[in-house]
Parts: structure tokens; C-alpha cells; sequence
């Protein structure tokens, strides 16, 4: 790599952590205009992006900071004070340099600033009488000198300066990915054949290969891990201008920050979630004077929040607003015919119907406009990445919605089974348990088959019967004659389903290929994957086996 | 034997900048500190020839390392990097004990003779 290049792309990454930080450190000021500590954090990194344009030769990037900074100075010498407008200007001039940090370093042309910094320089020197200047924090000494003990190290700056860590690019972890996808495979091809041959000294080695392999899996696998943060952290802002447009107050609490998930997933999932904040922020939560009138705080709660449970990852979005009417929700159903007469939908069907594309659109009921924008967008993506949405919302207290989703996204734990003489596989995202159970066992009503499981009667599926695999002998259900019968309890979105198989086969690590089934086929897988033998096994979807 | 350097910065780009330049003229780049407290650390372990000081700095900023630093060693030859507009900060450094500065964005030529100059 030549000098400017390696210039470039040191500046590029470096500025793109401090602009994070200035949008993050922004809006805690916002919260607390009085705090020094987001100040200074302002500061810096602004003050730190102008020194390393200049160096560059980056002009658009080094005035437009220069002029961020000097109005931060306005406010660090105490002359000026805090307050809504600074911010939203503070944060058009961020996001104006960010769109102008990437452009020149994409060898483009930046977007003229002059209006900005006309804005900034205007604000400047605007008459600031009608402000009262609060105590100025030691004027005498300029605050970045201070050794007032910084609340916190940026995280950013911090992972920057460790000499032991490295940049890599996504796409090499993702080749390395496949890569030892398709070596998994071989591995396996040989171990069959080890087998065929009946050489011991090969099983050996094929098995230490595998061992390795397993191994180094793990390792990409971590390295690939990124704290959830780098996207949760655009989130405050986001909602923050959503309510502002909105005429609302929110509180929004994210918890789970530094939960680790696989870079892919990150990206995937960051769409989902502005849909799902956006609903919750322009459809959820009511206006600050409608709270009041029922005895709600004015300021509405919007909770997100992000967790590791065993091989998944739980990220939970729930709001105390409005919540959803299921009655107007039913009624469009049924008359759209989505929904059958008569029929009392569960949470996860009353989202299912609203995540159908166009339903809310189609629809002239005001408390729901727009609810049903973007469900189908989040479910599509979520189901897509092996996940699944669960619904669950109380007309005036509020909504809530969880996703649930692998690890990672190309090598998962899966539950392998047979039916009907063909193999599939099952993301242990979702498997619960599996056993054996007595067909007497097996209760069946209004044309269904239940079970009871851990004290719970959930619905089961026979796959045999879902794929029409009849037996010879005309018989739809699997094994009708056998006693026992092979069940797998699964849940997905807090609901819980049962499905016999023929046969169980283990658990694999599985390497998941996406998959685009045919039309018309049966839509209840989400993928395929290469078996040990050669042969293609299809990923069942938990979420429609229902 | 090659003079050795301290190069103090927040952003690795400074320093990585600053450390060819320096390089390129046969220094020795002994050591790197991205703020304040880590190169009253770094100084006291390597006792550097030259320290090249940032004055805008999380934890502990450049004006308030350079008292530090010349607290324990009064012939500590310290050299301060300031960007635009910062001259009243730079005559502050100055005051506290640093012998020159550049600003940002640095010529190469301007960064070697001050620090020639200081070593001479």
C-alpha cells in the first residue's frame, strides 16, 4: 500500500469512530446541556478530525470542522449555552461532515458547506443576551486541560490505540468463512470414505483434520463478533429526531450494549430495528397531552434491549404506548378475508396478518395507519437470517416485539432428521427438546393433533404428512402402526409447536447456503446444506412449520 | 546512535503521520501515547530525546503533561503539535516548558528543522 493510500484509509476509519462519537456525545449533552464531559468529548473528536483533514489536504472537511469546533467553544468558554437549536445544528453540521468525510475519501466531491458554516458562523455571533450564560466551568483554563476525570474513555478511541488489534476487512472473514464451509465438507466426504475403505490410520487423521477445522471455525466465528452497540449507538438519535418531528416526548432505554454478534447479523438487523423504533415511535406512542388526559407519564418509554440466550440472540423492542387494536385488527382481517370467520387469533397471528404487505396501507383505520408499514419488511429480513419475530401488544398499554436469531449467520448447530428416507435439518435456534413419546399420548381435536409438553398442550405437525410423503401403504401419518413416535418441541417468537419425524440423526454444524425454493413449493425451509456424504439436506423454517 | 522519539497523539493517524516523518530522517520512534497520563508514563520508562506533545487530548490533555513531564526532568525537550488556531494555547505550552511547536497540518521540512533546532 503507497503513503497516501495508507493515509487515507487510517484517516477514513479514525474519522468514522469520531463522528460516532460526536453524534453519540451530542445527544448526551442534550440530555444533560449542563455536562462538560460530552462538551470536551465534542470537542476532541471534532478538533481531532480537523487536525487529520488538514493533514490530508481535505479543505471541505477541515473548515467544516473548524467551524463545528469554534461554535463548541462558544459553549465550552461558557458565552453561549446549551440548548435544542444548537444541537440540531451541531448535528446537521455533523452529519454535513460525515457526507463529506466519505466523499473525499472516495476521491469525490464533497457537497458545498458554505450555507452550514454560514449557519455556524451566524450563530456565533448572534446576539446571545436573551441567553443567560451559565457558570462558566474555569474559564481561565481551557477545558481541555482540565483534569476533571473523564466519565468515560470513547470506546473507540480505546480499541484504536491498542497496538495488539488490526483492521480486517469484512469480505476476508467472510471468504474464510466459506472457505472453511466448504472445507467442513470435504472433511466429511473423506470421513465417509475413511470409512468405506476401512483404514483406521485414515479415521484417525480425518478425525484430527475435523478437530482442527472445528477449531478454527470457532476462532473466525469470534472474530467476526462485534459489540452491538456500534449500531444501537445511532439509535438515540434517531428516535430522538422521529420524536421531535412527531411532537413527542420519549424515553428511550437500550440495554445489552456490549452483547457480541456476528458482523453480518449487525448489518442485517439494523433495518429491522429503525422499522420497528419508527412504529413504536410515530404509531406507538401517543402525544404528550393525550398521556396525560389517561394518567400516563407525558413522556412515553421505548425499551430496547439485547441478550444472549444459549444459541441465540434475543433482542427485545417494546413500547407503553397506544398498544394495537385487535378488534379493528380482526375485522380488516376478516374482511380482507386474511382470517377466518369466527376465529380468535393468537398475538402471532394477529402479526402475521399485520406484516402481510399492504395491509395497514389498504386500510382507513386511523389508530392503525401505518402500524403494518415496514412488519413485513422486519419479518422478511428477520426470517431470512434464520429468525424469527414474536408480537405480543395490549390495546393502551403498549406494544412489544422480539426477535429472535442465530449466532451466526453461515455456520449454525442444527438438529438433524429423517422423513420419509430424505434428511433435514433443524437450526438449534429453535429446537427446544427432542423425545420420544407414546402415540396414546397424542390428542387429537378439531382435526389437530396435540401433545403436552412441560405442562403446556402445543399443537404438533406430522412432517410426513406437511410434505405428503404418503406411505406406500396409503397411510399419511408417520409411523401410524409404530407406539412411539419421534417429536421436537420448538419455539420461535414465544410460540410453541411440536413435529414428529421418522428418525432423529444428531446434532452438525451445519453450513447454511441460501436457497430460493421453487414456486409453489412447500415454504417451510429457509436454506440448504451440503451433508458429510455429498448429498443436499433442506433447513427447515421453523417459523412457518405451524 | 539514532535520537530517540516520543510520539504523543490521540489519533493513531497523527502519530503514524508524525513517525514517518520522523523515521525518514533517522530518528528512532522508541514509543507512542494517545494521551496525557500515558506519556508521563511513557516518558519517565524510555527517556526519549524528543517528545512530539498533541495538545487536545482525552485523559489528561498536552499542556498539562508538559508541566508533568518537565516536573521530572526540567531538560525533557518537548516539541508541541497544535492545529489552527490554537496560539494562545501554544504560548501556554510554551510557558509551561515546551521548547517549539508546529501546527497541523505539518510540512515535513517545518517538522524536521524545529526539530533539529531543539536537539542541537
Amino acid at each position: 500500500m503507497s503513503q497516501p493510500e495508507k493515509y487515507a484509509e487510517l484517516f477514513a476509519a479514525e474519522a468514522r469512530e469520531h463522528l460516532a462519537e460526536v453524534g453519540r456525545a451530542l445527544l448526551e449533552l442534550e440530555q444533560e446541556p449542563g455536562d462538560q464531559g460530552s462538551l470536551d468529548a465534542v470537542f476532541r473528536s471534532v478538533h481531532t478530525i480537523k487536525g487529520m483533514a488538514a493533514a490530508m489536504g481535505y479543505d471541505v472537511p477541515t473548515r467544516l470542522s473548524h467551524n463545528i469546533e469554534s461554535a463548541l467553544d462558544e459553549m465550552r468558554s461558557g458565552r453561549r449555552q446549551v440548548n435544542s437549536d444548537v444541537i440540531d445544528l451541531l448535528l446537521e453540521s455533523a452529519d454535513m461532515l460525515e457526507v463529506a468525510v466519505e466523499a473525499t475519501v472516495a476521491g469525490k466531491e464533497p457537497p458545498d458547506p458554505a450555507i452550514l458554516i454560514e449557519r455556524l458562523v451566524l450563530w456565533r455571533f448572534a446576539d446571545a443576551e436573551a441567553e443567560t450564560a451559565p457558570a462558566p466551568v474555569d474559564a481561565e483554563r481551557p477545558a481541555e486541560t482540565a483534569s476533571a476525570p473523564q466519565r468515560r474513555a470513547a470506546p473507540t478511541a480505546a480499541s484504536l490505540s491498542d497496538g495488539s488489534r488490526l483492521r480486517v476487512d469484512i469480505s476476508r472473514l467472510d471468504a474464510l468463512m466459506n472457505l472453511l464451509g466448504e472445507l467442513a465438507i470435504v472433511r466429511g466426504q473423506l470421513s465417509v470414505l475413511a470409512e468405506s475403505l476401512d483404514s483406521e490410520a485414515l479415521q484417525d487423521s480425518v478425525e484430527r483434520a475435523g478437530r482442527f477445522i472445528y477449531e478454527i471455525q470457532g476462532h473466525v466465528v469470534e472474530s467476526r463478533m462485534v459489540p452491538v452497540w456500534q449500531i444501537l449507538d445511532r439509535f438515540p438519535r434517531l428516535v430522538r429526531d422521529a420524536a421531535r418531528a412527531s411532537g413527542k416526548e420519549i424515553d428511550l432505554k437500550i440495554t445489552g450494549k456490549n452483547l457480541e454478534l456476528d458482523r453480518s447479523l449487525l448489518d442485517a438487523i439494523s433495518d429491522p430495528l429503525v422499522h420497528l423504533l419508527r412504529n413504536a415511535v410515530d404509531h406507538g406512542i401517543e402525544p404528550p397531552d393525550e398521556r396525560e388526559k389517561i394518567g400516563k407519564p407525558r413522556a412515553g418509554k421505548i425499551e430496547l434491549s439485547a441478550r444472549r440466550e444459549r444459541s441465540r440472540v434475543v433482542i427485545d423492542v417494546r413500547d407503553d404506548g397506544c398498544g394495537i387494536d385487535r378488534n379493528s385488527v380482526i375485522e380488516k382481517g376478516r374482511r380482507v378475508g386474511l382470517l377466518a370467520e369466527g376465529k380468535e387469533p393468537t398475538d402471532q397471528e394477529l402479526f402475521r396478518i399485520m406484516a402481510r404487505p399492504g395491509f395497514s396501507t389498504a386500510s382507513k383505520i386511523t389508530t392503525l395507519s401505518g402500524r403494518g408499514v415496514g412488519l413485513d419488511v422486519v419479518e422478511n429480513s428477520i426470517r431470512a437470517m434464520g429468525g424469527s419475530v414474536g408480537f405480543n401488544s395490549e390495546k393502551g398499554t403498549g406494544t412489544a416485539f422480539r426477535l429472535e436469531l442465530p449466532l451466526t449467520l453461515v455456520i449454525q448447530r442444527a438438529l438433524i432428521v429423517e422423513v420419509a428416507d430424505q434428511i433435514y435439518a433443524l437450526p438449534a435456534t429453535f429446537t427446544r427438546e427432542s423425545f420420544e413419546m407414546e402415540q396414546s399420548a397424542i390428542e387429537r381435536t378439531h382435526g389437530r393433533e396435540w401433545i403436552d409438553w412441560r405442562g403446556e398442550r402445543i399443537p404438533l405437525t406430522s412432517l410426513r404428512a406437511l410434505f405428503h410423503a404418503e406411505d406406500d401403504n396409503g397411510s399419511g401419518s408417520a409411523g401410524a402402526g409404530d407406539r412411539f413416535v419421534n417429536v421436537v418441541a420448538l419455539e420461535f417468537g414465544g410460540a410453541r409447536v411440536a413435529i414428529s419425524v421418522d428418525e432423529f440423526r444428531g446434532e452438525e454444524e451445519i453450513v447454511i447456503k441460501p436457497f430460493d425454493p421453487p414456486l409453489g413449493a412447500v415454504q417451510v425451509f429457509s436454506g440448504a446444506t451440503v451433508r458429510p456424504d455429498g448429498r443436499p439436506a433442506l433447513v427447515l423454517d421453523a417459523g412457518n412449520l405451524s | 546512535m539514532s535520537r530517540t522519539v516520543l510520539i504523543v497523539d490521540d489519533a493513531i493517524f497523527m502519530r503514524t503521520m508524525i513517525a514517518d516523518i520522523l523515521k525518514s530522517a533517522g530518528f528512532e520512534v522508541v514509543g507512542e501515547a494517545s494521551s496525557g497520563v500515558e506519556a508521563i508514563e511513557k516518558y519517565k520508562e524510555l527517556k526519549p530525546d524528543l517528545v512530539t506533545m498533541d495538545i487536545v487530548m482525552p485523559d489528561m490533555g498536552g499542556i498539562d503533561a508538559v508541566k508533568e513531564i518537565v516536573k521530572t526532568d526540567p531538560e525533557a525537550r518537548i516539541l508541541m503539535c497544535s492545529a489552527m488556531g490554537q496560539q494562545g494555547l501554544v504560548v501556554e505550552a510554551i510557558q509551561a516548558g515546551a521548547r517549539d511547536f508546529v501546527v497541523k497540518p505539518f510540512q515535513p521540512s517545518r517538522v524536521l528543522e524545529a526539530v533539529q533546532r531543539l536537539l542541537g
